[in-house]
This record gives structure tokens, sequence and C-alpha cells, in this order.
């Protein structure tokens, strides 16, 4: 009863954490609804139940003993593994890609969403019962690595580019977080730097992926070039025209052309932040930011606050897993990386997505909520 | 060993830096926004505006092809077919209904209409454009094309060549079209061909482009073009596609075309390629005469005419038979029974191209040869016993009993083969030959547009590396048996260049192109090279030919029209040919038949037109392939009666052997 002791002094960055991804729901979805998308009205009411039950599920989470899910981490994550590895033969196709588990017609799943807090737990757990809290040598961190690798080669597979690499970052942030050596850090860095040109080389990344490399080397937001690209260019240049026609106050909803005239690809899931900058202009993308902000910061705030490194470690996942897909998300529209399959936290249209990031606020939460239960 | 505490405090060290590296992330984000909202913001709004540019392939209309007086060959009209949505059929009973209220359809059509619609609004083709009906009637009649025109006391349209009623289903769709959601129309170009089957052969017909033609021309062609891929279309077809153009466009806020002053400035400069419409070509063909030809040779089973304006060479009438109808969908012409044509007659062959033993129509060239090798003159004289003795071999005069003592004149007007075996026997196969090709252009293209067989002229070294040479061959030669292949093409004219003044021409098929002003540019007619033949030899042989069609004996006497007097030359050549899997014993005997063939000069003074006629197999050349001939040269009589008076005979009918030569002299 500890926890209950000191919930007054936990409590401005828990309400900061809650409140922050309620207005980031209730902002999702009212963007949602004049995203220009096809059929707003069907996309609109299936993303309401999403929300409620990630809601239910985030609560779920955040209230259930940490240690159930110490227990259970290798648990998830295998069985996390074995689902990206039957999703390969069995998943449905969509754009030549088998990310996605259909259940019945209404519904899909999609694997590797749950295979992000299953990391996070899994990963958390390993460092939790290291006896060695020196800080790791590169041989210490072989078999965490290989624990980011090997769902990262999966997902790869699908193909997701997207997503895997938000499962390295993910990876990588909780190691950090525990510590590494400058030297090994290094080395890795090395080997990270080494990996790009060789997978390049060697088709490991695909055509299409690199095109999208090349359209992104060719893309500025200089006026001059986008004649010149206009063919392979064409989508993500009218993301960056619908953000910069945004302009400071936005066009509110019903001058938004691009966005209504559906000339945005993904409208509606990962380019979703492309209509929201058109519609709230400048101020609406700082303020969208801020949330994010806000929410990142108030959780790690929790995280570092847990008596236990496990529950330390699994709220800087969980955390780590919301920032960097926002931060490739809107990095990736904003042009600022070359395109990559991934939906913004919240705002996205999308079941899996919304379940996830719900599922890792919440357990970020937990470790906040049950701090003094160690 | 660090404790927990230590460790919670080196957790708070590396959440400051964590924190720095989300408030340092969500800065740049924040940095970005600003250039690109509140910096760039406006060209980016100006951009927004743009939603695609649009290229529009705008392919031009084809050239027309016409005859000398302005027939119509071929040209390109626009059909339209009524195109489904079957999703955006509002009600399907209800609007088919309406189509049948409208006259469009009939029930039983409507039917098939309301099936499809149907059938597609179960599967995947829901939200695709089907054809609902192809070919609506516009004002043009469906049975072959033409015009129709509108008869106001019967409320419709009414065809001038078949007399029969139809409503002009475009335009009262089009009128409706509100009325019917989900119907739209489309317009499709076809090759409409008023002639059909009659110069098909020359005219050619299209066809879709091959993917090599593709790759070939580049940006030019796309998947699903056509391209001239016989005759004239193919010889010209570059000059009657024209050159496809590009509509560029900007498409703006809900799908409206922007204004050149509404472009944003990278698009300033976005300007439509006009398309250069394909060229109109005039052809030399008489389509009228064209037609006589063709008539007179459906009485046989295949054959073709050419006919060259003297002077020029220009083909007036280039016929083969049997045919096909070129378009808009190509089906060989059936026989007189309406049955398919069997392959063996190949209709889709130009036989006005094609080489075949001439026959006796050779004896021409021998006869010349010999003048002017001072072998023999007018005068001289052989004896025909009815054979020619060689080696110890015997060669056979068509006439059984010998046309006993007989000079060349005769000989040549009652096709003395005799006679022709003692020239053929003097000169030699190379002496032959060079006179056959390097004078008379014989065994070699004429260099018309049209893909041609050259023929054959058999030389001696021709003969040593086929089949080892003989000498006897060149009695063969001479009355243009043996290996001696010829075109009807070639045959007239090599006669055009006698009776012309020595000119040997390249028949020119186009006569005048279209310019990009509008005007017609006409091409000339050129001339190969002059042969240098006394003019006394000329005479001496074309009196040979007058007879040939004017003398009592003359082998073409029956094709004479006595106040119309020509000249010409019969062939008969043996052409029995045995063929494996002939579908019946009628064609295989129809395959040893002899070739017939007549060539005919008209008027015999100063000819103005050269007709060569062939007959596949058809027999004797005076009895079949001279009226063939007779017909053109009457249809061309007919046509130029007015210019003509001074050049008739008048009735005068010349008697027994006595050559009234001073027709021609």
């Amino acid at each position: 009863m500890k926890a209950y002791r000191d919930a007054a002094q936990l409590s401005p960055a828990i309400w900061t954490g809650a409140v922050a991804v309620v207005v980031l729901v209730i902002v999702g979805l009212l963007n949602l609804s004049n995203a220009g998308a096809a059929a707003v009205e069907r996309f609109h009411q299936t993303q309401v139940l999403w929300v409620v039950l990630s809601l239910l599920a985030a609560a779920a989470v955040a209230v259930v003993d940490m240690r159930f899910f110490e227990q259970l981490a290798g648990l998830f994550y295998w069985i996390g593994i074995a689902l990206l590895v039957l999703v390969l033969p069995f998943g449905k196709e969509v754009n030549h890609a088998h990310r996605w588990f259909a259940i019945g017609d209404f519904a899909s799943f999609q694997p590797s969403e749950f295979m992000k807090p299953a990391l996070v737990l899994y990963l958390s757990r390993f460092f939790h019962g290291e006896r060695n809290p020196e800080r790791y040598t590169l041989r210490a961190l072989l078999k965490p690595l290989g624990y980011v690798l090997l769902p990262v080669a999966l997902i790869m597979m699908e193909p997701d580019l997207g997503t895997s690499l938000v499962v390295i970052a993910v990876g990588f942030s909780v190691m950090f977080f525990q510590g590494i050596r400058l030297r090994s850090f290094l080395i890795l860095l090395g080997i990270i730097l080494l990996t790009v040109p060789l997978a390049w080389e060697f088709d490991v990344i695909q055509p299409y992926q690199k095109q999208r490399v090349y359209t992104w080397l060719h893309m500025s937001g200089a006026a001059e070039n986008v004649k010149v690209s206009a063919d392979r260019t064409m989508q993500p240049e009218q993301a960056l025209w619908a953000v910069g026609s945004g302009r400071l106050l936005g066009k509110g909803t019903e001058d938004a052309i691009q966005s209504r005239m559906r000339r945005l690809p993904e409208a509606h899931t990962d380019y979703i932040i492309a209509s929201f900058a058109e519609q709230r202009g400048f101020l609406g993308c700082v303020l969208l930011l801020g949330l994010y902000a806000a929410l990142t910061l108030s959780l790690l705030v929790l995280a570092v606050r847990a008596r236990e490194r496990f529950g330390v470690l699994v709220s800087v996942g969980a955390v780590a897993i919301v920032f960097w897909q926002v931060v490739f998300n809107i990095g990736m529209v904003l042009g600022i990386f070359p395109v990559v399959g991934l939906t913004l936290p919240f705002l996205s249209y999308g079941g899996s997505s919304m379940l996830s990031s719900m599922l890792a606020v919440g357990l970020a939460l937990n470790s906040g909520l049950h701090r003094g239960q160690v | 060993m660090r404790g927990l505490h230590d460790e919670l405090v080196e957790y708070r060290t590396h959440f400051r830096w964590a924190a720095l590296c989300v408030v340092v992330a969500f800065a740049l984000l924040a940095l970005r926004f600003f250039q690109l909202q509140v910096i760039e913001g406006e060209t980016y709004e100006a951009l927004a505006t743009v939603s695609t540019v649009v290229r529009d392939r705008v392919v031009p209309a084809r050239g027309t092809l016409r005859d000398r007086g302005g027939e119509v060959l071929a040209m390109d009209v626009e059909v339209t077919d009524l195109m489904v949505v079957p999703m955006y059929v509002k009600d399907v009973p209800r609007e088919i209904d309406r189509l049948v209220d409208l006259g469009v359809f009939t029930e039983a059509r409507a039917e098939e209409i309301r099936t499809l619609i149907e059938t597609a609004l179960g599967g995947a083709k829901r939200s695709h454009r089907l054809v609902a009906h192809k070919g609506l009637v516009g004002s043009r009649c469906p049975a072959d094309l033409s015009p129709m025109s509108f008869d106001a006391s019967r409320g419709r349209q009414v065809c001038p060549q078949c007399g029969s009623e139809h409503v002009d289903q475009r335009a009262v769709v089009q009128t409706h079209l509100h009325e019917l959601p989900g119907f739209s129309l489309r317009g499709r170009t076809l090759r409409h061909h008023p002639a059909h089957s009659v110069a098909a052969h020359v005219v050619g017909f299209l066809n879709e482009a091959s993917e090599a033609e593709i790759e070939r021309h580049r940006g030019r062609l796309r998947p699903g073009d056509t391209v001239g891929r016989s005759g004239m279309e193919r010889a010209l077809d570059e000059t009657l596609r024209g050159m496809t153009g590009e509509d560029v466009w900007v498409r703006g806020p809900g799908g409206r075309r922007l204004s050149p002053e509404e472009l944003p400035e990278p698009y300033r400069d976005v300007r439509p390629t006009p398309p250069v419409p394909g060229r109109d070509v005039t052809l030399t063909l008489d389509l009228a005469l064209q037609r006589v030809a063709f008539d007179a040779l459906k009485e046989y089973p295949s054959g073709a005419v050419v006919a060259l304006e003297a002077d020029t060479g220009d083909p007036l009438v280039m016929a083969s038979w049997p045919s096909f109808d070129p378009g808009p969908v190509l089906v060989p012409e059936p026989d007189a029974a309406g049955r398919p044509m069997d392959p063996v007659y190949a209709p889709m062959m130009n036989k006005a191209v094609s080489a075949y033993p001439c026959g006796s129509t050779f004896k021409m060239i021998t006869a010349i040869a010999a003048l002017n090798e001072g072998l023999i003159v007018e005068d001289s004289e052989a004896w025909c016993p009815g054979f020619h003795v060689f080696r110890g071999h015997k060669f056979k005069c068509f006439r059984q009993h010998g046309h006993g003592k007989i000079r060349l004149i005769r000989a040549l007007a009652e096709s003395c083969d005799t006679y022709f075996y003692q020239l053929g026997e003097l000169l030699g196969q190379d002496n032959l030959a060079h006179y056959a090709r390097d004078v008379f252009g014989l065994g070699e293209k004429t260099g018309i547009e049209l893909a041609e067989d050259p023929g054959l002229i058999p030389t001696e070294r021709w003969y040593r590396r086929h089949r080892g040479f003989q000498p006897g061959f060149a009695i063969n030669t001479s009355v243009g048996q043996g290996d001696v292949k010829v075109t009807p093409l070639a045959l007239a004219r090599a006669y055009a260049a006698l009776v012309n003044g020595g000119k040997l021409v390249r028949p020119r098929l186009v006569k005048a192109v279209a310019d990009a002003a509008g005007g017609m540019r006409a091409v000339e007619p050129e001339v190969m090279r002059v042969l240098d033949i006394p003019e006394t030899y000329v005479e001496t042989v074309m009196a040979g030919l007058f007879g040939a069609v004017n003398f009592e004996a003359g082998t073409a006497r029956s094709s004479r029209i006595r106040e119309l007097p020509f000249g010409g030359k019969t062939g008969t050549a043996q052409a029995r040919e045995v063929r494996r899997n002939v579908s019946s014993s009628a064609i295989a005997s129809w395959l040893l038949q002899d070739h017939a063939w007549f060539v005919g000069y008209a008027p015999a003074k100063r000819p103005r037109i050269v007709v060569a006629a062939f007959v596949e197999h058809g027999g004797f050349g005076g009895a079949v392939a001279a009226p063939v001939a007779k017909k053109v040269i009457q249809a061309w009589y007919a046509e130029h009666a007015d210019e003509l008076s001074d050049l008739w005979l008048g009735g005068r009918e010349p008697e027994g052997d006595d050559p009234p030569l001073e027709i021609v002299r």
C-alpha cells in the first residue's frame, strides 16, 4: 500500500501522460473524420471501437502486477516470434507484403505490432536478471542483440522496413538506457554503418525501397525540382505540398484541397499528419508535437522513478516505441527520412497501431503506478 | 559491484540524456514544420492547387486514300459505342426500358444488355467500363458505313445505298444521357473502305501493331494502335498516320483544367504538343476502271489485271481476284455461291505483282531482239511445219499442222511458235535475257510502292547454277516458257515502254500527297531508262500485235472491237501444277490448266493505255484473258470517247491476210 502513499507525489507525471494520451486520441478521431479518405464513415466507426478497446486494454495493462509481465515476458516474446514466422506463409497479401493475419472479414492483426512490447518485456527481463550490472561489453550484449535482430529479420522478410527500424531503435534505446560502454557503442555504430551499404548492394533492401531513397534524395522543398521529379516523387511531394500549404493557421477542414481531393497517398494511415498539418497549420502541428513531447517526457519521468530495474527498462522501452514511431513517421512525411511505411501513434487509422501504442502507454504507466511494490 | 542505488543514480543521468534526445527531436520536427509551413508555405499553397499534370495522347485522324478522280478508297470513320459501368447504374430495368422506348434497342437486344449488366454486378467487373453495345448507329449506314441522309417525312435517316431506314442512336442516347446514369458513349475510329474488295490489295489494311513495331517506333506507337499491314496502307504508313500529339494540362481543384494564368510557377511552361494530322494521298488508280476489271475477273477462279497509262506508266488498274474485304473487319471474299474461297486461290495475295510464266506474250521481246540484232527484217520468212527440231528434240508449235510460210507480222498475230523458236535458237539464252531484263525490265522489281515479286528471266549462268545449261533452253525462253516468270505489272510496263517511245517507267501509285498547307503536292512520274530501239522495229512489232487482235487469224480476234481498234498479244503458258492435299478434284484439274495472258494497248495508234490481263490456269489466252482486257479497254474508251474520236477506225473492217497497217503506221 506504499504506492498509494506516494500517489500524491507522482500524480503530476501520471496525469500529464494520461491527459496527453486522451487528447491525442480525441485529436486523432476528429482528424480522421475529415482526413479525406474514402468511406470515412466506416473508418471512423471502426476506429472509435478500437480506441475504446485499446483504452480498456491499456488500463488493464497498467493495473496488472508488473511481475506478471516479468514472468510471462519469455512466453510473449516467443509467441511473437512464432506469429512473425507464421505470417510469412499464412498472412494475407496487401501491396505485395505479408504483414497481417486476417481475422474474419472485419479485422486484421499485425504481429509485428505485438512484437514491439513483447521485445521490450523480454529485453528488460534479460537485463533485470543479469548479475553483472557493469557497463555492458559487446560480448555481453550479444544475446540481447540477438533478441532484437531475430524479430527484425523476420519483419524485414514481410517486408516491412518501417517497423523493423522501429524495433531496432526500441531495442537499442533499452540497451543504451541500461548502459553500454562507449567503445561497444562505437563498434555497434560501425557495424550498422557497414551493414547499410552491404544490404543495399546485396539486395536485402528491396528495389522499391531503394527507389524511395532515390526519391527522397531528389526531393526537396525547392519548387524548381518539382517538375523534374514529377512522376516518381509524386506521393511524398504531394504530402509536402499539403503540409506546406497549411501555413501558420491551417486551412480548416473545408478548404483543405489536398486532403479533400484524396490526392494524398495513404491519407488516413501513414500520411495522416499531412492532412492534419494542412488543416491545422503550423500552430496545430506545434501543439501536436507538444502533446507527444509531454506524453514522452512524462512517461520517462515515471520510468526512472520506478524502484526496480525491470520496471525502469519496460517503461523506457514502452516510451521508445511511441517516441520512435512518432519521429520516424513525421520525419518521413516531412521529407527528413526516406519513405518507410509507419503509422503515427494515436492519429493514424488502424486497430493494431492504436492497440500497440496504447499497450505501450499502459506498460509505461504501470511502473509508475506500482513503483512501491517491488 | 555497484549497488541498486548506484544504478538508479545512473538511470537518472541516462534519463537526462533521453529527455534531451526527445526535446531535440521534437524541436527539429517543429523547425521543419516551421520551414515548410511558415517560410515556404506560400509556394506550397500554390503547388497544392495542382493535382496532377495530365498527359492525354491525341491520335490524329489517319489520312484518306483516294483514287485519281477523288473517290475515297480508305478513310477514318468515327463510330460510337454505348458503354456502361454496372455499379453506377441506378435502376437497371428502368434505364434499359428507357433505351428501348427511345428506339435504340429491340427487346431482344435489351435483354442481352440486362444480362450483361446483372452478370457484371455480381462479379469483379462491376466497376469496369464495359461495352454495352458496340457500334451505335450514327450518321452512317451500319451496313457499309456510307453516309445516310435524313428523310423528314419518315423522321428517320435513309441509306442511299441500301435504302434501309435507321434511327440516329448516337444522337438519341446523347440527348438522354442524363436519364441513364452509368451509361456513357465512347468514340472509336474505324477504317472505312467504301470500295470494299475492289481495290483491297492495293489499298491494303490495318492491323494492331506488333511488339517489335512498337519497340521500333518508340514513343509513336502504343499497344492497341494500328499500323498499315499491307498495300499502300503499309507503304505510306508514316505519311498517312501523322504524328501523335500530347495534350498536357494541369488538373486543379475539383478536377478542373487550370487555365495558363492560374498555373503555379513550375508549371508555367506546360505546353501541349499538337498532333500532326496524317496526310491524304491520291493514288493513280481509276476506281471505275478498276471495278470493270475486277468484275471481269470474277468470272474466273483467279487472276489479275493491270492497266497502265502508256505514257507515264501510272497504274490505272491493279486488280487481283479473288479478293478480301479490308474492313472494318477483314474478311476474305466468298465465292459466287457464298462459300468461303479455297485457300488455293490465295485471296490475300496481290496477283498483279506476283510472277507467273508469261507464255507467248514474251514474243514481243524476242521479235524486238531479233530485229535489233539484225537477225531478221520485217519480211524475213520462215517455214512452220508445226514444229521446230533442235538437236534432235522436237519443239511443237501450238498449231499442230503448222503455219506454212510465215513472216514476222503474221507470226506475232497468229503466235507462230516455230518462227520464234528459230529466233530463240539464233539469239541464244543470254541475248534474250539481255533484252527481257536489261531492256524491257522483266525479271526485276519495277520499283512500285508495293511489295512485289521480281520474277525471273533465266540466264546461262542462272541455269548453270541451278540445273545445268542446255542450248535448247533458249528456245523455250523465246516463247516465254521454261523458267521465265513475270508479273502482270512488269509485263504491262514492258509493253508500255514499247508503245510510248521507249520510256521504261518506275510505276508509282502515289499521284499526289497533301502538304501541310492543305494543298495536294503532285508526285512526278519517274522514267528509269529510255530504250534505244529504232522506231521501224517498234512499228513492225506493233503491226504484228495489231494483227493479233484484228486479223482474221489473229489469236485475239474474238475480242476485236470493230470501231475501237487496239493491239495486243495473247499468251498461253503451260503451268501444270500437281499439288498434294488439294480439297477437290475440280481444283486438281484446275491446277493443270494453262495460264491465260493478254497484254494489249489502245488505241492501236498512239496508244494511251496498256492492259495486262492474267487468268491463273484460265486456259487459252485469246479466249479467256483477251476478253477481260477488252472490257477494260472498252470502259476506258467510254471514259475518254470525246478525246479520241479522231483515232477511231470508223468501222473499216480489215479482211483476210491483208493487214490494214496504215492504221498503225
